[in-house]
């Protein structure tokens, strides 16, 4: 019998994965028209199982697979108590925001968060910035997903195959189905890869986790404290919850509001997303975690991120190369709506508005194309280098944008008061407060909440004391969700 | 306005809402449901008031997409098509 080595298993499973994905790339090109809202938004047609998996993919990024279960193994289920929170919350603004976003971007043809901002408040530079912010929210942190996924083949190789190749090797896959088949072949990955992780966790890990530990009253005997809730800095929790919990305002999740095909996808998707995010996703990351301080005790700070990889590495080495490929589809399902969201910000944002407002559709499309290829090679070259500046954007950018946006989303989406200068400071204020309280964290509160409070200061205190959008612009927002909401006529 | 259409069905979903925040706050402050004693169903306290309050905020998700679902569905569909 041939003996297959790990590091061959790994590029043998890893390279089936990646072949699928590339097929349903190939299907997803087949059925895209070369339009911008095509291209980038699928049509706006997706249904409610792909938009709910498609979301779910992508906010799950490679971070959920290593580092919350790593979180959990450390932190115990107070960790657990703050995901589930943030998990819950989100599904629940998809309801509140979500809902109101599809009808602004349905009725009035919107691609991009800066798209609505600009046009709401009348003001080019609330979308240019806006648009700026999205970027740094996205692209290092795109880098460090890379990064991460080089990583992990180097590890499950044992350095056979190299950080850059492992990298270039998921980059070139990620940028080809991109490519060819934007957000269709995006959002259908995304069911694959969604699919593929959560399956590998409630499949795989959760009864071997539980059976090797033996339950809950076996960990909580040999590590009470694991199932003490509140042991979480409280700071820190509320930055997460408002982060993550807000996440369907970054601009690749807010992209995602504009995709659905009806009301009631968008509604039902939302419904669904109750379900995977805080119990299927969530509650699989928290067992894993928690449990398998009794397998593999004593890991301590972010050697306890690699407890699955030392789980299989233990138990199994051969399913090693599952592993691989289960990380690799949480941060590809990231990374790819990542790559395109970006694309589409400097397209329509940038090349559209101010180099080339006459462009047709189809110059736009191949405009989009042609900056996920310059993405795509860009991320990788960052990759390589481990810069001081990108860790912190990618970590910090998420807070940034979510804190910046909030204010500009209450003005068009709840609140006629505020005017383009609220806006405009909210965004600056709460952008700039979040980032500038990164390394210090002032009282141990997480930046991301220094963020919206600093933004709501000077949001609030502008919108009483600046004009409002005009009358116009009330009525085309908020007299729309009169109607469309309340059934007001 | 509110965020969603004023109904008495709409504020207990609102007010289950209120409640899961509050708690969830008040559980990750340590002042509420922090120790494991009772075991329920075989998990401790801390987890299983977690996840009894996030199912009860589950189902309110639910059912405002069952109960407000219709009619966003009927009010969406008649405003896309008018001309503002």
């Amino acid at each position: 019998m041939v003996e297959i080595s790990v590091p061959l298993m790994v590029l043998i499973v890893v390279t089936v994965y990646i072949i699928a994905t590339l097929v349903i790339g190939y299907y997803g090109y087949k059925r895209t028209k070369l339009t911008p809202v095509d291209y980038f938004l699928g049509g706006r047609e997706l249904g409610t199982f792909v938009l709910a998996m498609t979301f779910i993919a992508t906010y799950a990024s490679m971070w959920t697979f290593m580092g919350a279960v790593g979180a959990n193994y450390r932190i115990g289920i107070s960790f657990h108590q703050c995901m589930i929170t943030w998990n819950t919350l989100w599904p629940l603004m998809l309801l509140v925001m979500g809902t109101r976003m599809w009808i602004l971007g349905k009725k009035y043809g919107y691609l991009t968060p800066s798209d609505m901002f600009s046009d709401y408040y009348d003001s080019k530079a609330i979308g240019v910035i806006a648009s700026i912010i999205g970027l740094i929210a996205l692209v290092p942190y795109m880098a460090i997903q890379l990064m991460g996924a080089g990583l992990a083949f180097e590890a499950a190789t044992g350095g056979a195959i190299p950080y850059w190749a492992g990298s270039l090797y998921v980059v070139i896959a990620i940028g080809i189905y991109t490519f060819i088949g934007g957000l269709r072949a995006v959002a259908w990955t995304d069911v694959l890869q969604g699919i593929f992780f959560l399956g590998f966790l409630w499949a795989i890990m959760i009864p071997w986790v539980f059976s090797l530990s033996g339950g809950p009253a076996a960990v909580a005997a040999a590590n009470p404290s694991i199932f003490q809730a509140g042991r979480y800095a409280y700071g820190q929790w509320l930055g997460f919850v408002l982060t993550w919990g807000l996440s369907p305002l970054l601009p690749h999740m807010l992209q995602r509001c504009f995709m659905a095909k009806s009301p009631k996808v968008i509604l039902k998707s939302a419904a669904l997303l109750f379900i995977l995010s805080a119990w299927i996703q969530s509650v699989s990351v928290a067992l894993t975690g928690s449990l398998g301080t009794v397998i593999i005790p004593g890991l301590k700070g972010v050697a306890a991120d690699q407890f699955i990889v030392m789980f299989m590495a233990k138990y199994s080495p051969i399913m090693g190369a599952v592993i691989v490929a289960g990380a690799l589809a949480a941060g590809m399902s990231t990374l790819d709506s990542q790559l395109l969201s970006s694309s589409s910000l400097l397209t329509r944002d940038l090349y559209v508005k101010y180099v080339r407002p006459k462009a047709s559709e189809l110059e736009e499309a191949r405009i989009g194309q042609i900056f996920v290829l310059v993405i795509t090679a860009l991320m990788w070259v960052l990759s390589l280098y481990s810069l001081a500046p990108l860790v912190v954007l990618g970590t910090a950018g998420a807070a940034i944008c979510v804190a910046g946006y909030f204010f500009p989303a209450i003005g068009c989406l709840f609140w006629p008061r505020p005017g383009k200068i609220a806006a405009l400071g909210g965004l600056l204020a709460g952008g700039a407060a979040a980032l500038a309280t990164f390394w210090t964290m002032p009282f141990g509160f997480h930046n991301a909440v220094w963020g919206f409070v600093v933004g709501g200061i000077v949001f609030l205190a502008l919108a009483f004391v600046t004009p409002p959008p005009s009358p116009e612009k009330q009525r085309k927002f908020h007299g729309l969700f009169s109607k469309a909401i309340y059934g007001i006529e | 306005m509110p965020i969603l259409p004023r109904s008495p069905v709409n504020k207990a979903l609102a007010a289950i809402f209120a409640i899961w925040v509050i708690a969830m706050n008040l559980q990750a402050l340590g002042i509420i449901a922090t120790s494991l004693e009772p075991w329920i169903g075989g998990v401790p306290f801390s987890l299983f008031f977690m996840w009894a309050i996030t199912a009860l905020a589950t189902i309110a998700g639910i059912a405002t997409y069952a109960i407000w679902g219709k009619d966003f569905e009927r009010n969406a569909e008649k405003a896309l098509k008018e001309e503002m």
